[in-house]
């Protein structure tokens, strides 16, 4: 289990984390989403170590990881700007990671390496964006870590690609209870892939759940009445009302309230058309983020 | 084992629940038969082990499938009766549904023409 507790993060002038609360279990596949410049590379910094926090701590297994690194020793993080030793190639960096990472697994390296098709002596420098990346998702696999933190994780990859990456990183989930924190912009990978989700939005978190809980948080509904309306028509003792948008006599209205609810209380004012309609990950994050 | 529809919307959770009560119902998985790991679920399938093992733990919680220590999952011998008793629970919903279609007009015929349908159409 890895936590973020009470984080503080500043440059200058500029907070970048705001007493951020961050909790991800053991196993877990947990998305950090959030909009540009929301902070989420500079969490994924603080929670490797690269980073130290200028308030609140990092813990692994309820140990602190400040000036510790035997505490993080298992942890991993590759992040959006990859680097490389200068002119090295994949066998190369393998040798730097074996003198560095205890679990390092030759095996699983060469493996991985040829599963994906890649080239083990060719200098990464001169590799296409989602084969650097690739390169350092298989070296940090081989590497067999507790927690993989990993910025932008398939960007670049193909579709194929990708899809085999998912397969293995699921299987060392399965396999050995490997923890996954992605950062990401991508809604439909969170969808596919994450168990559980933080939302950072100007170095805030204003969403952290699992995600069915966070796709029930706000309830879609078209509604419609005889005549035209206004927000007033369709609100209720503890509407919380996160977006109105009306055509004439149709209306989208979101609520932050709970589906039951909602639905009982519209069928209180007879309308003559209400449809509750669920709400994708994307949809939750605009509104949350607006 | 499992085919997941990654556009109809349903969780993959929930489809992992009604696919095994269908092959449950059928047969397919007779009493006592191995489930497979939910590891070996998440590789196929490329999903999140947590979202098998949310659907493994609703069907060990409906009696369903039982644990052996170590060994896995397999169907209970009890499958098959505790899913006929809970369909028998919807069977109100017929009855409030036929209702429904007589209070709007519908004849009784088509009705009970709807349930010879549905019920020679099961294998």
């Amino acid at each position: 289990m890895i936590n973020a507790i009470n984080v503080t993060k500043k440059f200058d002038d500029f907070t970048a984390l705001d007493n951020v609360n961050l909790s991800v279990q053991t196993g877990s596949i947990f998305g950090l989403v959030g909009s540009n410049g929301a902070g989420k590379s500079t969490l994924m910094r603080v929670m490797s170590g690269v980073y130290s926090a200028d308030g609140g701590t990092v813990t692994i297994d309820g140990e602190d990881i400040t000036n510790r690194p035997r505490v993080r020793r298992n942890l991993i993080y590759v992040p959006d700007d990859l680097y490389f030793l200068p002119g090295s190639s994949m066998d190369r960096m393998a040798k730097l990671c074996e003198s560095t990472r205890a679990r390092f697994d030759r095996e699983l390296y060469a493996s991985l390496a040829e599963q994906f098709e890649a080239d083990r002596k060719k200098p990464i420098h001169a590799m296409s964006k989602g084969m650097k990346r690739q390169a350092a998702l298989i070296l940090a696999l081989a590497s067999r870590p507790d927690i993989l933190l990993i910025d932008e994780t398939f960007d670049g990859l193909d579709v194929i690609k990708r899809h085999h990456m998912r397969e293995i990183m699921v299987d060392a989930v399965a396999e050995r209870g490997l923890t996954v924190i992605m950062a990401t912009h991508s809604m439909h990978e969170v969808d596919d892939m994450c168990d559980a989700i933080a939302m950072l939005h100007k170095g805030h978190i204003n969403v952290q759940s699992d995600i069915q809980e966070v796709t029930a948080a706000l309830v879609k509904v078209q509604i419609a009445f005889p005549q035209a309306f206004d927000e007033d028509a369709v609100r209720f003792d503890g509407a919380n009302i996160v977006s109105f948008r009306c055509d004439g006599t149709v209306a989208t209205v979101v609520y932050e309230n709970d589906r039951d609810l909602v639905e009982h209380e519209l069928k209180a004012k007879h309308p003559v058309l209400m449809n509750l309609l669920p709400l994708s990950l994307e949809e939750v994050f605009i509104y949350k983020c607006q | 084992m499992f085919t997941i529809d990654n556009l109809c919307g349903v969780p993959v959770y929930e489809q992992i629940v009604r696919q095994t009560e269908t092959f449950i119902l059928r047969g397919i998985l007779p009493p006592d038969a191995p489930m497979p790991s939910v590891r070996a679920v998440a590789t196929q399938i490329a999903a999140n082990p947590n979202t098998i093992q949310k659907a493994y733990t609703n069907l060990l919680s409906r009696g369903l499938i039982y644990a052996a220590p170590g060994k896995g999952g397999f169907v209970s011998a009890e499958a098959k009766g505790i899913l006929r008793a809970e369909l028998e629970k919807q069977l109100d919903t017929v009855e409030r549904l036929a209702a429904q279609f007589a209070s709007a007009g519908i004849d009784k015929q088509a009705v009970l023409q709807a349930v010879e349908r549905g019920d020679s159409g099961k294998s």
